[in-house]
Protein backbone atom coordinates (compact mmCIF):
# COMPACT_ATOMS: atom_id res chain seq x y z
CA UNK A 1 0.00 0.00 0.00
CA UNK A 2 2.63 2.61 0.98
CA UNK A 3 4.73 1.33 -2.01
CA UNK A 4 1.84 2.19 -4.08
CA UNK A 5 1.25 5.51 -2.61
CA UNK A 6 4.81 6.16 -2.84
CA UNK A 7 5.05 5.22 -6.53
CA UNK A 8 2.14 7.30 -7.61
CA UNK A 9 2.52 10.14 -5.65
CA UNK A 10 6.12 10.11 -4.26
CA UNK A 11 7.94 11.11 -6.97
CA UNK A 12 6.32 14.20 -8.28
CA UNK A 13 6.45 15.41 -4.71
CA UNK A 14 10.12 14.53 -3.44
CA UNK A 15 10.55 16.57 -7.14
CA UNK A 16 8.68 19.27 -5.64
CA UNK A 17 10.11 19.05 -2.35
CA UNK A 18 14.00 18.85 -3.58
CA UNK A 19 13.40 21.83 -6.01
CA UNK A 20 12.41 23.97 -2.76
CA UNK A 21 14.97 22.86 -0.90
CA UNK A 22 17.45 23.51 -3.40
CA UNK A 23 15.75 27.00 -4.03
CA UNK A 24 16.02 27.86 -0.29
CA UNK A 25 19.72 26.14 0.69
CA UNK A 26 21.11 28.89 -1.63
CA UNK A 27 19.72 32.20 -0.01
CA UNK A 28 20.30 29.99 3.22
CA UNK A 29 23.97 29.34 3.03
CA UNK A 30 24.58 33.12 2.59
CA UNK A 31 21.56 34.01 5.57
CA UNK A 32 23.51 31.48 7.79
CA UNK A 33 26.96 31.31 6.72
CA UNK A 34 29.32 31.80 9.76
CA UNK A 35 29.16 35.67 10.22
CA UNK A 36 25.61 35.38 9.39
CA UNK A 37 21.76 34.81 11.37
CA UNK A 38 22.00 31.93 13.63
CA UNK A 39 18.87 29.43 13.38
CA UNK A 40 18.39 29.52 17.17
CA UNK A 41 18.15 33.38 16.94
CA UNK A 42 15.39 32.89 14.24
CA UNK A 43 13.51 30.73 16.24
CA UNK A 44 13.84 32.66 19.03
CA UNK A 45 12.61 35.86 17.51
CA UNK A 46 9.63 33.88 15.91
CA UNK A 47 8.78 32.94 19.93
CA UNK A 48 9.17 36.73 20.64
CA UNK A 49 7.71 39.08 17.99
CA UNK A 50 4.28 38.29 16.83
CA UNK A 51 5.40 39.80 13.68
CA UNK A 52 8.29 37.98 12.85
CA UNK A 53 5.87 34.79 14.01
CA UNK A 54 3.59 35.79 11.16
CA UNK A 55 6.05 37.23 8.69
CA UNK A 56 7.86 33.83 9.12
CA UNK A 57 4.78 31.56 8.94
CA UNK A 58 3.32 33.23 6.21
CA UNK A 59 6.00 32.82 4.04
CA UNK A 60 6.73 29.34 4.72
CA UNK A 61 2.94 28.39 4.29
CA UNK A 62 3.42 30.39 0.58
CA UNK A 63 6.25 28.32 -0.10
CA UNK A 64 5.06 24.72 0.74
CA UNK A 65 1.49 25.27 -0.39
CA UNK A 66 2.10 24.41 -4.43
CA UNK A 67 4.46 21.31 -3.36
CA UNK A 68 1.70 20.18 -0.93
CA UNK A 69 -1.02 20.63 -3.89
CA UNK A 70 1.47 18.04 -5.99
CA UNK A 71 1.00 15.69 -2.99
CA UNK A 72 -3.31 16.08 -3.36
CA UNK A 73 -3.93 16.79 -6.99
CA UNK A 74 -0.66 14.41 -8.81
CA UNK A 75 -1.91 12.71 -12.20
CA UNK A 76 -2.01 9.34 -10.26
CA UNK A 77 -3.89 10.63 -7.27
CA UNK A 78 -7.48 9.82 -8.75
CA UNK A 79 -6.28 6.14 -9.35
CA UNK A 80 -5.47 6.58 -5.99
CA UNK A 81 -8.63 7.86 -4.54
CA UNK A 82 -10.39 4.94 -6.78
CA UNK A 83 -8.32 2.11 -5.25
CA UNK A 84 -10.02 3.04 -1.92
CA UNK A 85 -7.08 2.26 0.46
CA UNK A 86 -7.62 2.03 4.01
CA UNK A 87 -7.55 5.17 5.63
CA UNK A 88 -5.19 4.68 7.71
CA UNK A 89 -2.35 3.73 6.05
CA UNK A 90 -3.13 6.08 2.92
CA UNK A 91 -2.81 9.16 5.38
CA UNK A 92 -0.01 8.07 7.02
CA UNK A 93 2.12 7.96 3.46
CA UNK A 94 0.53 11.09 2.59
CA UNK A 95 1.76 12.09 6.26
CA UNK A 96 5.38 10.92 5.09
CA UNK A 97 5.15 12.71 2.18
CA UNK A 98 4.02 16.25 3.53
CA UNK A 99 7.08 15.87 5.91
CA UNK A 100 9.51 15.61 2.86
CA UNK A 101 8.24 18.95 1.82
CA UNK A 102 8.63 19.87 5.40
CA UNK A 103 12.47 19.36 4.91
CA UNK A 104 13.64 22.79 4.94
CA UNK A 105 11.32 24.68 7.91
CA UNK A 106 12.27 21.04 10.15
CA UNK A 107 16.24 22.04 9.74
CA UNK A 108 15.44 25.59 10.69
CA UNK A 109 13.16 24.78 13.89
CA UNK A 110 15.57 21.63 14.60
CA UNK A 111 18.85 23.63 14.59
CA UNK A 112 16.95 26.44 16.30
CA UNK A 113 15.46 25.06 18.84
CA UNK A 114 15.66 20.94 18.92
CA UNK A 115 13.69 18.15 17.80
CA UNK A 116 10.43 18.95 20.09
CA UNK A 117 9.94 22.13 17.80
CA UNK A 118 10.51 20.81 14.24
CA UNK A 119 7.60 18.38 15.21
CA UNK A 120 5.76 21.26 15.74
CA UNK A 121 6.42 23.63 13.44
CA UNK A 122 6.05 20.79 10.93
CA UNK A 123 2.73 19.31 12.31
CA UNK A 124 1.04 22.41 12.70
CA UNK A 125 2.31 23.53 8.80
CA UNK A 126 0.73 20.62 7.31
CA UNK A 127 -2.47 21.31 9.45
CA UNK A 128 -2.43 24.57 8.55
CA UNK A 129 -1.77 24.29 4.71
CA UNK A 130 -4.24 21.43 4.33
CA UNK A 131 -6.78 23.01 6.24
CA UNK A 132 -6.66 25.74 3.83
CA UNK A 133 -6.93 23.59 0.80
CA UNK A 134 -10.29 21.88 2.53
CA UNK A 135 -11.61 25.59 3.26
CA UNK A 136 -11.46 26.88 -0.24
CA UNK A 137 -13.88 24.17 -0.72
CA UNK A 138 -15.96 23.41 2.51
CA UNK A 139 -16.64 26.51 4.68
CA UNK A 140 -16.86 25.43 7.89
CA UNK A 141 -13.02 24.26 7.50
CA UNK A 142 -12.82 28.05 7.88
CA UNK A 143 -13.44 27.57 11.62
CA UNK A 144 -10.42 24.87 11.81
CA UNK A 145 -7.95 27.33 10.06
CA UNK A 146 -8.98 30.22 11.91
CA UNK A 147 -8.01 27.93 15.20
CA UNK A 148 -4.92 27.04 14.01
CA UNK A 149 -4.19 31.21 12.85
CA UNK A 150 -5.08 31.76 16.68
CA UNK A 151 -3.00 28.58 18.16
CA UNK A 152 0.42 29.95 15.60
CA UNK A 153 -0.59 33.60 17.33
CA UNK A 154 -0.87 32.43 20.68
CA UNK A 155 2.31 30.43 20.85
CA UNK A 156 1.60 28.25 24.00
CA UNK A 157 4.81 26.12 23.38
CA UNK A 158 5.99 23.57 21.06
CA UNK A 159 4.74 20.93 23.40
CA UNK A 160 1.21 22.30 23.11
CA UNK A 161 1.85 22.89 19.73
CA UNK A 162 3.15 19.78 18.60
CA UNK A 163 0.21 17.77 20.44
CA UNK A 164 -2.38 19.79 18.73
CA UNK A 165 -0.51 19.67 14.92
CA UNK A 166 -0.03 16.00 15.35
CA UNK A 167 -3.71 15.06 16.37
CA UNK A 168 -5.00 18.02 13.68
CA UNK A 169 -2.27 17.38 10.78
CA UNK A 170 -3.70 13.66 9.69
CA UNK A 171 -7.89 15.00 9.66
CA UNK A 172 -6.55 17.81 7.29
CA UNK A 173 -4.73 15.92 5.23
CA UNK A 174 -7.22 13.12 4.69
CA UNK A 175 -10.08 16.08 3.93
CA UNK A 176 -7.65 17.52 1.74
CA UNK A 177 -6.73 14.45 -0.23
CA UNK A 178 -10.31 13.81 -0.35
CA UNK A 179 -11.91 17.16 -1.65
CA UNK A 180 -8.70 18.53 -3.53
CA UNK A 181 -10.18 17.53 -6.79
CA UNK A 182 -13.18 19.48 -6.34
CA UNK A 183 -13.91 23.28 -7.44
CA UNK A 184 -13.15 25.64 -5.21
CA UNK A 185 -16.05 26.97 -4.03
CA UNK A 186 -15.80 30.42 -4.54
CA UNK A 187 -13.08 31.74 -7.48
CA UNK A 188 -12.51 35.18 -8.31
CA UNK A 189 -12.99 36.25 -12.02
CA UNK A 190 -10.00 38.36 -12.88
CA UNK A 191 -10.35 39.87 -16.38
CA UNK A 192 -12.33 42.10 -17.76
CA UNK A 193 -13.23 43.03 -21.94
CA UNK A 194 -9.78 45.35 -22.27
CA UNK A 195 -7.38 46.11 -24.76
CA UNK A 196 -6.24 43.26 -26.40
CA UNK A 197 -2.22 43.39 -25.56
CA UNK A 198 -3.53 44.03 -21.93
CA UNK A 199 -6.15 40.78 -21.85
CA UNK A 200 -3.36 38.60 -23.28
CA UNK A 201 -0.89 39.58 -20.81
CA UNK A 202 -3.44 39.31 -17.89
CA UNK A 203 -4.30 35.44 -19.26
CA UNK A 204 0.00 34.64 -19.32
CA UNK A 205 -0.11 36.09 -15.68
CA UNK A 206 -2.89 33.69 -14.76
CA UNK A 207 -0.72 31.15 -16.04
CA UNK A 208 2.46 31.45 -13.74
CA UNK A 209 -0.32 32.49 -10.88
CA UNK A 210 -2.89 29.42 -11.00
CA UNK A 211 -0.86 26.48 -12.89
CA UNK A 212 3.08 27.66 -12.27
CA UNK A 213 3.14 28.27 -9.19
CA UNK A 214 6.00 26.03 -8.27
CA UNK A 215 7.98 27.88 -11.11
CA UNK A 216 7.14 31.66 -9.44
CA UNK A 217 8.63 30.33 -6.06
CA UNK A 218 11.78 29.22 -7.99
CA UNK A 219 11.70 32.65 -9.09
CA UNK A 220 11.16 34.20 -6.07
CA UNK A 221 13.43 32.33 -4.01
CA UNK A 222 15.67 33.23 -6.77
CA UNK A 223 15.17 36.77 -7.09
CA UNK A 224 15.20 37.07 -2.95
CA UNK A 225 18.46 34.95 -2.76
CA UNK A 226 20.46 37.43 -5.47
CA UNK A 227 19.09 40.29 -3.36
CA UNK A 228 20.02 38.83 0.18
CA UNK A 229 23.36 38.42 -1.73
CA UNK A 230 23.87 41.82 -3.04
CA UNK A 231 22.85 43.33 0.87
CA UNK A 232 25.66 40.68 2.52
CA UNK A 233 28.21 41.74 0.04
CA UNK A 234 27.60 45.47 0.23
CA UNK A 235 27.99 44.77 4.19
CA UNK A 236 30.59 43.02 4.08
CA UNK A 237 32.75 44.74 1.27
CA UNK A 238 31.60 48.29 0.96
CA UNK A 239 32.16 50.18 -2.23
CA UNK A 240 31.47 53.22 -4.12
CA UNK A 241 30.14 51.56 -7.34
CA UNK A 242 27.04 50.11 -5.84
CA UNK A 243 25.34 50.14 -9.21
CA UNK A 244 28.02 47.78 -10.69
CA UNK A 245 27.75 45.30 -7.74
CA UNK A 246 23.90 44.98 -7.71
CA UNK A 247 23.66 44.68 -11.86
CA UNK A 248 26.83 41.44 -11.63
CA UNK A 249 25.25 40.65 -8.11
CA UNK A 250 22.07 40.17 -9.68
CA UNK A 251 22.47 39.35 -13.29
CA UNK A 252 21.93 35.41 -12.63
CA UNK A 253 18.71 35.24 -10.41
CA UNK A 254 17.17 37.78 -12.46
CA UNK A 255 18.24 35.42 -15.94
CA UNK A 256 16.78 32.71 -13.97
CA UNK A 257 13.49 34.05 -12.42
CA UNK A 258 12.94 35.04 -16.03
CA UNK A 259 13.69 31.07 -17.54
CA UNK A 260 11.50 29.71 -15.48
CA UNK A 261 8.67 31.10 -16.33
CA UNK A 262 8.90 31.02 -20.29
CA UNK A 263 7.96 27.57 -20.54
CA UNK A 264 4.17 28.19 -19.02
CA UNK A 265 3.95 31.97 -20.74
CA UNK A 266 4.29 29.90 -24.31
CA UNK A 267 2.19 26.62 -23.00
CA UNK A 268 -1.07 29.78 -22.47
CA UNK A 269 0.20 31.47 -25.58
CA UNK A 270 0.00 27.94 -27.41
CA UNK A 271 -3.25 27.28 -25.98
CA UNK A 272 -4.48 30.72 -27.80
CA UNK A 273 -3.16 29.89 -30.69
CA UNK A 274 -6.18 29.45 -33.15
CA UNK A 275 -8.47 32.14 -31.80
CA UNK A 276 -5.72 34.66 -32.10
CA UNK A 277 -4.82 33.69 -35.42
CA UNK A 278 -8.91 32.91 -36.36
CA UNK A 279 -9.47 36.86 -34.75
CA UNK A 280 -6.18 38.07 -36.55
CA UNK A 281 -5.20 39.33 -33.97
CA UNK A 282 -2.25 41.45 -34.66
CA UNK A 283 1.41 39.88 -33.90
CA UNK A 284 2.87 42.53 -32.14
CA UNK A 285 0.25 42.12 -29.10
CA UNK A 286 1.45 38.34 -28.43
CA UNK A 287 4.54 38.92 -28.68
CA UNK A 288 4.13 42.24 -26.59
CA UNK A 289 2.16 39.89 -24.04
CA UNK A 290 4.40 37.21 -23.84
CA UNK A 291 7.57 39.52 -22.62
CA UNK A 292 5.48 41.43 -20.51
CA UNK A 293 4.38 38.55 -18.60
CA UNK A 294 8.01 37.09 -18.41
CA UNK A 295 9.11 40.32 -17.57
CA UNK A 296 6.84 40.55 -14.33
CA UNK A 297 8.14 38.90 -11.77
CA UNK A 298 11.91 39.17 -12.18
CA UNK A 299 11.63 42.93 -12.80
CA UNK A 300 9.37 43.40 -10.04
CA UNK A 301 12.19 42.01 -8.19
CA UNK A 302 14.89 43.36 -9.44
CA UNK A 303 12.76 47.02 -8.30
CA UNK A 304 12.41 46.16 -5.09
CA UNK A 305 15.90 44.68 -4.70
CA UNK A 306 17.32 47.88 -5.71
CA UNK A 307 14.87 49.87 -3.16
CA UNK A 308 15.92 48.04 -0.40
CA UNK A 309 20.16 48.21 -1.65
CA UNK A 310 19.68 52.10 -1.83
CA UNK A 311 17.81 52.20 1.50
CA UNK A 312 20.56 50.05 3.39
CA UNK A 313 23.98 51.60 2.09
CA UNK A 314 22.43 55.27 1.28
CA UNK A 315 22.47 55.08 -2.31
CA UNK A 316 19.84 56.54 -4.45
CA UNK A 317 16.69 54.09 -4.34
CA UNK A 318 14.77 55.52 -7.25
CA UNK A 319 17.85 55.23 -9.48
CA UNK A 320 18.49 52.25 -8.08
CA UNK A 321 15.48 50.72 -8.47
CA UNK A 322 14.90 52.34 -11.86
CA UNK A 323 18.03 50.71 -13.58
CA UNK A 324 17.48 47.18 -11.68
CA UNK A 325 13.85 47.22 -13.05
CA UNK A 326 15.53 47.84 -16.64
CA UNK A 327 18.49 45.23 -16.27
CA UNK A 328 15.45 42.43 -15.83
CA UNK A 329 13.70 43.95 -18.58
CA UNK A 330 16.68 43.43 -20.64
CA UNK A 331 17.71 40.42 -19.38
CA UNK A 332 13.62 38.84 -19.60
CA UNK A 333 13.37 39.88 -23.24
CA UNK A 334 16.72 37.98 -23.77
CA UNK A 335 15.87 34.99 -22.32
CA UNK A 336 12.10 35.51 -24.14
CA UNK A 337 13.95 35.61 -26.97
CA UNK A 338 15.80 32.52 -26.67
CA UNK A 339 12.90 30.88 -25.44
CA UNK A 340 10.71 31.50 -28.68
CA UNK A 341 13.72 30.65 -30.93
CA UNK A 342 13.88 27.61 -29.64
CA UNK A 343 10.25 27.04 -29.51
CA UNK A 344 9.98 27.54 -33.50
CA UNK A 345 12.84 24.70 -34.01
CA UNK A 346 11.64 20.87 -34.29
CA UNK A 347 14.65 19.97 -32.57
CA UNK A 348 15.00 21.26 -28.93
CA UNK A 349 15.45 20.03 -25.42
CA UNK A 350 15.80 21.79 -22.00
CA UNK A 351 19.19 21.19 -21.73
CA UNK A 352 19.68 23.52 -24.98
CA UNK A 353 17.48 26.36 -23.27
CA UNK A 354 19.30 25.92 -20.16
CA UNK A 355 22.72 26.27 -22.28
CA UNK A 356 21.27 28.78 -23.31
CA UNK A 357 20.07 30.80 -20.53
CA UNK A 358 23.48 30.36 -18.84
CA UNK A 359 25.40 32.02 -21.73
CA UNK A 360 22.98 34.60 -21.41
CA UNK A 361 23.75 34.81 -17.56
CA UNK A 362 27.25 34.80 -18.57
CA UNK A 363 27.29 37.66 -21.07
CA UNK A 364 25.09 39.57 -18.53
CA UNK A 365 27.90 39.25 -15.53
CA UNK A 366 30.63 40.31 -17.80
CA UNK A 367 28.96 43.32 -19.13
CA UNK A 368 28.44 44.28 -15.42
CA UNK A 369 31.94 43.84 -14.45
CA UNK A 370 32.50 46.05 -17.52
CA UNK A 371 29.97 48.94 -16.66
CA UNK B 1 -24.38 39.73 -51.01
CA UNK B 2 -21.69 37.26 -51.05
CA UNK B 3 -19.88 37.09 -47.36
CA UNK B 4 -17.55 34.46 -48.03
CA UNK B 5 -15.51 33.63 -51.63
CA UNK B 6 -12.82 30.83 -51.98
CA UNK B 7 -11.63 30.33 -55.14
CA UNK B 8 -9.03 27.28 -56.14
CA UNK B 9 -7.92 27.02 -52.84
CA UNK B 10 -5.19 24.14 -52.34
CA UNK B 11 -3.38 22.95 -49.21
CA UNK B 12 -0.78 20.49 -49.08
CA UNK B 13 0.36 19.18 -45.80
CA UNK B 14 3.03 17.20 -45.66
CA UNK B 15 3.21 15.41 -49.32
CA UNK B 16 -0.48 14.58 -48.79
CA UNK B 17 -2.58 17.49 -51.17
CA UNK B 18 -5.45 17.51 -48.36
CA UNK B 19 -7.48 20.32 -50.51
CA UNK B 20 -7.68 20.44 -54.58
CA UNK B 21 -8.78 23.47 -56.25
CA UNK B 22 -11.52 23.87 -54.07
CA UNK B 23 -14.26 26.33 -54.72
CA UNK B 24 -16.53 27.65 -52.56
CA UNK B 25 -19.82 31.05 -52.40
CA UNK B 26 -21.45 31.56 -49.56
CA UNK B 27 -24.50 34.42 -49.78
CA UNK B 28 -24.99 36.40 -46.34
CA UNK B 29 -27.92 34.03 -44.28
CA UNK B 30 -26.81 30.74 -46.21
CA UNK B 31 -26.04 28.13 -43.97
CA UNK B 32 -23.59 25.41 -45.87
CA UNK B 33 -22.80 22.29 -44.54
CA UNK B 34 -19.92 20.45 -45.48
CA UNK B 35 -19.99 16.69 -45.41
CA UNK B 36 -17.39 14.11 -46.06
CA UNK B 37 -15.52 10.96 -45.28
CA UNK B 38 -13.07 11.43 -41.79
CA UNK B 39 -9.58 12.69 -43.60
CA UNK B 40 -11.52 14.26 -46.42
CA UNK B 41 -10.42 17.76 -45.78
CA UNK B 42 -13.82 19.56 -44.08
CA UNK B 43 -11.85 20.59 -41.39
CA UNK B 44 -9.44 21.46 -43.10
CA UNK B 45 -10.84 23.82 -45.36
CA UNK B 46 -12.93 25.00 -42.26
CA UNK B 47 -9.29 25.82 -40.76
CA UNK B 48 -8.48 27.62 -43.56
CA UNK B 49 -11.75 29.90 -43.83
CA UNK B 50 -11.00 30.24 -40.29
CA UNK B 51 -7.90 31.95 -40.69
CA UNK B 52 -5.59 29.05 -38.46
CA UNK B 53 -4.17 27.57 -41.26
CA UNK B 54 -2.48 29.33 -44.71
CA UNK B 55 -3.48 28.43 -48.25
CA UNK B 56 -0.61 27.17 -50.45
CA UNK B 57 -2.51 28.35 -53.53
CA UNK B 58 -6.08 30.17 -54.47
CA UNK B 59 -8.13 32.75 -53.00
CA UNK B 60 -10.23 33.87 -50.29
CA UNK B 61 -12.14 36.73 -49.42
CA UNK B 62 -13.92 37.37 -46.57
CA UNK B 63 -16.82 40.12 -45.82
CA UNK B 64 -17.31 40.83 -42.03
CA UNK B 65 -16.01 39.38 -38.56
CA UNK B 66 -16.01 35.84 -38.26
CA UNK B 67 -16.59 33.71 -35.15
CA UNK B 68 -15.01 30.31 -34.91
CA UNK B 69 -15.44 26.86 -33.26
CA UNK B 70 -12.83 24.83 -33.58
CA UNK B 71 -13.53 21.09 -33.67
CA UNK B 72 -11.38 20.55 -30.90
CA UNK B 73 -11.93 23.43 -28.52
CA UNK B 74 -8.98 24.70 -27.71
CA UNK B 75 -9.78 26.70 -23.98
CA UNK B 76 -6.94 28.24 -22.30
CA UNK B 77 -7.15 25.62 -18.77
CA UNK B 78 -6.32 28.03 -15.88
CA UNK B 79 -8.96 30.74 -16.93
CA UNK B 80 -12.30 30.76 -15.57
CA UNK B 81 -15.17 29.93 -18.51
CA UNK B 82 -15.82 34.24 -17.24
CA UNK B 83 -12.01 34.79 -18.05
CA UNK B 84 -12.06 33.10 -20.90
CA UNK B 85 -14.89 35.32 -22.56
CA UNK B 86 -13.54 38.09 -20.86
CA UNK B 87 -10.70 37.59 -23.03
CA UNK B 88 -12.35 36.85 -26.33
CA UNK B 89 -14.06 40.17 -26.02
CA UNK B 90 -10.92 41.63 -25.70
CA UNK B 91 -9.41 40.16 -28.73
CA UNK B 92 -12.57 40.83 -30.52
CA UNK B 93 -12.56 44.76 -29.60
CA UNK B 94 -15.72 43.94 -27.64
CA UNK B 95 -16.76 46.31 -24.36
CA UNK B 96 -18.86 43.57 -22.92
CA UNK B 97 -20.04 40.40 -23.08
CA UNK B 98 -23.13 40.54 -23.65
CA UNK B 99 -25.77 37.84 -23.52
CA UNK B 100 -24.56 34.54 -23.81
CA UNK B 101 -26.23 31.35 -25.39
CA UNK B 102 -26.54 27.44 -24.37
CA UNK B 103 -26.33 27.96 -20.64
CA UNK B 104 -22.62 29.62 -20.62
CA UNK B 105 -23.53 32.21 -18.05
CA UNK B 106 -24.11 29.20 -15.63
CA UNK B 107 -20.44 28.04 -15.93
CA UNK B 108 -18.88 31.62 -15.76
CA UNK B 109 -17.42 30.99 -12.55
CA UNK B 110 -16.29 27.56 -14.03
CA UNK B 111 -12.47 26.64 -14.09
CA UNK B 112 -11.93 25.48 -17.66
CA UNK B 113 -10.41 22.38 -16.60
CA UNK B 114 -13.20 21.33 -14.38
CA UNK B 115 -15.48 21.16 -17.83
CA UNK B 116 -16.83 18.24 -19.25
CA UNK B 117 -16.96 17.45 -22.88
CA UNK B 118 -20.33 18.77 -23.93
CA UNK B 119 -19.65 21.78 -21.29
CA UNK B 120 -16.46 22.66 -23.55
CA UNK B 121 -18.64 22.45 -26.57
CA UNK B 122 -21.09 24.86 -25.30
CA UNK B 123 -18.50 27.22 -24.27
CA UNK B 124 -16.65 26.81 -27.83
CA UNK B 125 -19.98 27.71 -29.62
CA UNK B 126 -21.28 30.66 -27.51
CA UNK B 127 -17.00 31.82 -28.02
CA UNK B 128 -18.28 31.83 -31.73
CA UNK B 129 -21.58 33.31 -31.24
CA UNK B 130 -19.93 36.35 -29.70
CA UNK B 131 -19.48 39.88 -30.72
CA UNK B 132 -22.67 38.36 -33.07
CA UNK B 133 -19.83 37.67 -36.17
CA UNK B 134 -21.36 38.01 -39.84
CA UNK B 135 -19.59 34.28 -40.53
CA UNK B 136 -20.36 31.13 -38.18
CA UNK B 137 -17.44 28.42 -39.12
CA UNK B 138 -18.63 25.36 -37.15
CA UNK B 139 -16.04 22.57 -36.94
CA UNK B 140 -18.39 19.36 -36.20
CA UNK B 141 -20.85 21.76 -33.73
CA UNK B 142 -22.69 18.40 -32.25
CA UNK B 143 -19.94 16.67 -31.17
CA UNK B 144 -20.23 15.60 -27.31
CA UNK B 145 -24.05 17.69 -27.04
CA UNK B 146 -26.67 16.51 -25.61
CA UNK B 147 -29.87 16.71 -27.41
CA UNK B 148 -31.38 19.61 -25.75
CA UNK B 149 -28.47 21.83 -26.66
CA UNK B 150 -28.41 20.41 -30.46
CA UNK B 151 -31.99 21.60 -30.86
CA UNK B 152 -30.94 24.78 -29.13
CA UNK B 153 -27.81 24.94 -31.51
CA UNK B 154 -30.29 24.13 -34.74
CA UNK B 155 -32.76 26.75 -33.49
CA UNK B 156 -30.18 29.73 -33.08
CA UNK B 157 -28.51 28.90 -36.24
CA UNK B 158 -31.35 30.23 -38.28
CA UNK B 159 -30.62 33.53 -39.51
CA UNK B 160 -26.87 33.32 -39.34
CA UNK B 161 -24.94 32.96 -42.18
CA UNK B 162 -22.32 29.53 -41.49
CA UNK B 163 -20.10 27.27 -42.52
CA UNK B 164 -20.75 24.08 -40.95
CA UNK B 165 -18.89 20.78 -41.06
CA UNK B 166 -20.17 17.93 -39.61
CA UNK B 167 -20.83 14.22 -39.76
CA UNK B 168 -24.36 14.09 -38.33
CA UNK B 169 -26.87 13.71 -41.09
CA UNK B 170 -29.89 14.53 -38.93
CA UNK B 171 -28.51 17.63 -38.01
CA UNK B 172 -27.32 18.42 -41.26
CA UNK B 173 -30.91 18.23 -42.96
CA UNK B 174 -32.17 20.60 -39.63
CA UNK B 175 -29.85 23.46 -40.43
CA UNK B 176 -28.51 23.27 -44.24
CA UNK B 177 -29.81 25.37 -46.79
CA UNK B 178 -26.75 23.80 -49.01
CA UNK B 179 -24.80 20.93 -48.71
CA UNK B 180 -21.46 20.15 -49.98
CA UNK B 181 -19.60 17.04 -49.97
CA UNK B 182 -15.62 16.79 -50.02
CA UNK B 183 -13.98 13.57 -51.52
CA UNK B 184 -10.47 13.36 -51.68
CA UNK B 185 -9.79 16.71 -50.73
CA UNK B 186 -12.54 18.11 -53.96
CA UNK B 187 -15.56 19.89 -53.00
CA UNK B 188 -18.51 18.79 -55.22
Amino acid sequence: MLRAVCVTLGRPVSLHALALSVALGIPSAILFSANGLRARDVVALSHHSLAMRSLLWAVWLLLSAPALRVLLDAPGSRTLRALRLPRGSLVTALLALAALVQLPWAILFARGGGSLEAGAAVTLAIALNASLVVALRRGRWLIALALGGLLLLWDPGASVVAACGALWAPFALDAAFRCALEQRRTSLRLTRPTHPLLALYVTHLLRLLRSAQARLVIACLSGVGGATGLLFSLRNDPTERVLQRALSALALPLTLAAAVCVAPVLESELSLRVMLRSLRVPRSFSLGAFFLAIATPSSALAASSGVAAGAAYHASTSGLGVTLFGWAVILSCAVGIWGRFLESRARRSAGTFAAGVTLIAALALLLAFSW
Amino acid sequence: MVILDARDITKILGRRVVLREASLTLQRGERVVVLGENGSGKSTLLQIVGGVLSLDQGQLELRGRLGFAPEKPDIPEHLLVGEWLDVLASLKGLKHVGELPFGVAELSGTRVSALSLGQRQRVSLASAWLGAPELLVLDEPTNGLDAQTQAEVVARLSGWSALIATHDRAFADAVATRVVSVRAGALS
